[in-house]
């Protein structure tokens, strides 16, 4: 039976504003169909953004959504989590918003494994912008700020998220739905912070500037350089070589954010007379 | 000669600060201002600019990545727009109180909620009081003409102060217009290189921006209070200059259009005054004696032009495009420092304000002859039934503004 997406959009609020080819409608789709798949509750969920066209997710579909300010969505987002630990908290970001502007949420929300799941919409650039190069843009990559290509180097999402100590990290692509879709239910279970890397396409400001062809080329072009990171390891390096890797980086259990504040509340607060 | 160029507001800030010769510049993209870094980093990659450009993580990092540049001996440039303006809103105190000449270029716009793109002067004028040089554009043309004319005033050593050169989201930023480019020797004889006095060198330490003791803070005040105050006559000095080497014509302060035996004057900064001046002439064809007086600077506030200029007027009436939630006149800004300019004056026009051009509405030639209509009425009676209305709304006599009662 055809999945009914019905169910989690809100009623009016179609069409989006995302470009023909951008890949964002795809991790949406993704992200409407984990959340079914991991049974939460409508309303005992939430959904943060910050700035940016991925951003604009949470206007589309219905549950209790917070559109917030550039970078920030993870602040607010933990905010929320604290208030009330038993929500689940979902925050969409692209690559801007949460490794530039954002970027120093992103590390302390990792650092702290609290109880949200980040999905990173992920397509090198500021689109709603107008194209200027992200610190997820690759070298020698064409952005309007960079007419002769990037000097600058990218930030991989999973090192990042792994090396700030983020207890659930995986990448997946536009082009790799169902294992994507998998990844962000699996990420929404998972006891602590989950950060997604969801790999995207924006061919009117980075695909058209860089030649690399339609959406769906785009998406193609995921296929031929992605590699699952099970199959990597039986493969030699020189087949490896300028492959993405893809699949779950980590799942660890660790304590978790919440929990580990509640606990020091249980253990003080009888010492100091308050309420058991 | 002067070549004339057809540039939007944006690209007319960018080959301003292409003539000022900057040499670091630091973008961080948000809607409307972003076109002007657009522009300059295709100068800059073409070799045509002989600047640093560097994109920033955010704007926080960027007022402090212009801050160090300025610091270091450099001109430097950056801007912003709407919650961008309010991000890098930390670093704004440092630089001014440090006294780096820097500039930075504001396109305004709505600050959230709701997210909103559009023109508003909310933004920057929220920043107004941290001792920048402040002042709005009215066209492209008067854009790369500011950018030029705030370097060398911010620059001059009385004065040594940060800049926010303002133009108005979309209305100037993205509408383009005839700007006349002088030659590259003109501006140079116009404005010298930027020449701060101690910059920080390896091989001459400096120290900037110590901790100090808490009784150390009111004499570092009172010197950037004296940087303000020296403003006017070097705004004169520096202007009158910049008229005679560019061929121009810019009042210093207040820019003023059919105030000779105007009865009322309409008030207001950037680019709505090029609606006002239509709606004057469409009043004056009917009889009435409407004016206009745009400030040209925001800081320092031009008191001493208002009390010496604008006391002849029976009544005028601020166009507040920003807002002041609670203030003295429950609506804007503007209205506060008129007033207050004329409390000397024996004889004090009826000073009212109108809300418009918020969050990006046009303000329309309707909303200038309803707003005549009160100013008329209060230029007879020499009083006003209202500190403040909103166009469209309890001027249009809307339905809902009546039940909003303010």
């Amino acid at each position: 039976m055809a999945f009914d997406y019905a169910r989690y959009i809100r009623p009016g609020k179609l069409p989006h504003i995302w470009c023909p080819g951008c890949a964002h409608g795809i991790v949406m789709k993704a992200i409407l169909r984990a959340i079914d798949r991991a049974g939460l509750d409508k309303d005992r969920t939430v959904v943060v953004s910050g700035i940016g066209c991925a951003s604009r997710m949470p206007g589309y579909v219905d549950f209790n959504t917070l559109h917030t300010t550039h970078g920030r969505a993870l602040g607010f987002a933990t905010g929320v989590k604290m208030a009330d630990p038993g929500l689940s908290v979902l925050v969409v970001a692209g690559d801007g918003d949460a490794l530039a502007i954002g970027g120093n949420h992103f590390i302390h929300a990792c650092r702290r494994n609290i109880d949200i799941t980040l999905v990173v919409f992920n397509n090198s650039i500021y689109g709603m912008t107008g194209g200027q190069f992200s610190p997820a843009t690759p070298h020698g990559m064409l952005a309007s700020t960079t007419p002769y290509g990037n000097p600058d180097y990218a930030f991989d999402v999973v090192q990042l998220a792994m090396g700030a100590g983020a207890t659930f990290v995986s990448r997946s692509t536009a082009y790799h739905v169902l294992p994507l879709e998998k990844q962000i239910a699996e990420g929404i279970g998972h006891k602590g912070f989950a950060v997604i890397d969801a790999l995207c396409t924006c061919p009117t400001t980075f695909g058209r500037r860089n030649k690399l062809g339609s959406g769906a080329e785009m998406l193609l072009w995921f296929k031929d350089h992605t590699i699952g990171l099970k199959a990597s390891e039986n493969l030699p390096p020189e087949k490896r070589e300028g492959k993405i890797l893809t699949g779950v980086f980590r799942k660890e259990v660790k304590p978790e954010y919440c929990e580990e504040y509640g606990k020091i509340i249980e253990k003080v607060r009888p010492a100091r007379g308050g309420r058991e | 000669m002067a070549k004339e160029y057809f540039y939007s507001g944006c690209a007319a800030a960018a080959y301003g600060a292409k003539a000022a010769r900057v040499e670091v510049i630091t973008s961080y993209p948000i809607r409307p201002y972003t076109g002007i870094m657009m522009e300059l980093s295709k100068l800059v990659a073409n070799g045509d600019l002989d600047a640093e450009f560097v994109h920033g993580e955010g704007e926080h990092a960027q007022m402090s990545v212009t801050l160090g540049a300025s610091a270091s001996g450099a001109r430097a440039y950056t801007g912003t727009s709407g919650v961008g303006v309010a991000y890098g809103m930390e670093v704004y105190s440092p630089t001014a109180g440090g006294r780096y000449p820097c500039q930075c270029a504001i396109a305004d716009r709505a600050l959230d909620p709701p997210g909103d793109f559009g023109s508003e002067h909310t933004d920057v004028m929220s920043a107004r009081d941290q001792g920048y040089i402040m002042g709005w554009a009215e066209s492209p043309q008067e854009v790369f003409d500011n950018t030029i004319m705030f370097y060398r005033i911010g620059e001059d050593q009385d004065v040594m102060l940060p800049q926010f050169c303002c133009q108005d989201g979309y209305f100037v930023s993205h509408i383009p217009g005839k700007v006349p480019v002088p030659e590259q020797s003109q501006v140079d004889e116009y404005l010298p290189p930027y020449n701060h006095p101690h910059p920080l060198d390896p091989h001459r330490p400096t120290l900037h921006g110590p901790q100090i003791f808490p009784d150390q803070g009111a004499a570092i005040d009172i010197q950037r209070a004296g940087a303000h105050a020296n403003l006017p006559k070097v705004i004169e000095k520096c202007v009158k200059e910049y008229n005679e080497v560019m061929g121009r014509n810019y009042a210093p302060m207040l820019d003023e259009y059919m105030t000779d035996d105007a009865e009322f004057v309409f008030f207001l900064q950037g680019g709505h005054a090029k609606t006002a001046r239509y709606a004057v002439n469409h009043l004056r064809k009917k009889g009435v004696k409407a004016g206009m007086v745009r400030p040209r600077f925001t800081r320092p506030f031009p008191s001493d032009e208002i009390a010496e200029r604008c006391g002849k007027f029976k009544a005028i009436g601020t166009i507040e495009t920003s807002t002041s939630y609670g203030g003295a006149m429950r609506g804007g800004n503007l209205i506060h420092e008129v007033r207050a300019s004329l409390y000397d004056l024996d004889k004090r026009p009826a000073v009212t304000s109108m809300m418009a051009g918020l969050g990006g509405e046009v303000v329309t030639l309707d909303m200038f002859f309803q707003y005549a209509e009160v100013l008329a009425k209060a230029a007879k009676t020499g009083q006003v039934d209202q500190w403040v209305y909103w166009a469209g709304f309890d001027i249009a006599g809307w339905e809902g503004a009546r039940r909003l009662q303010f």
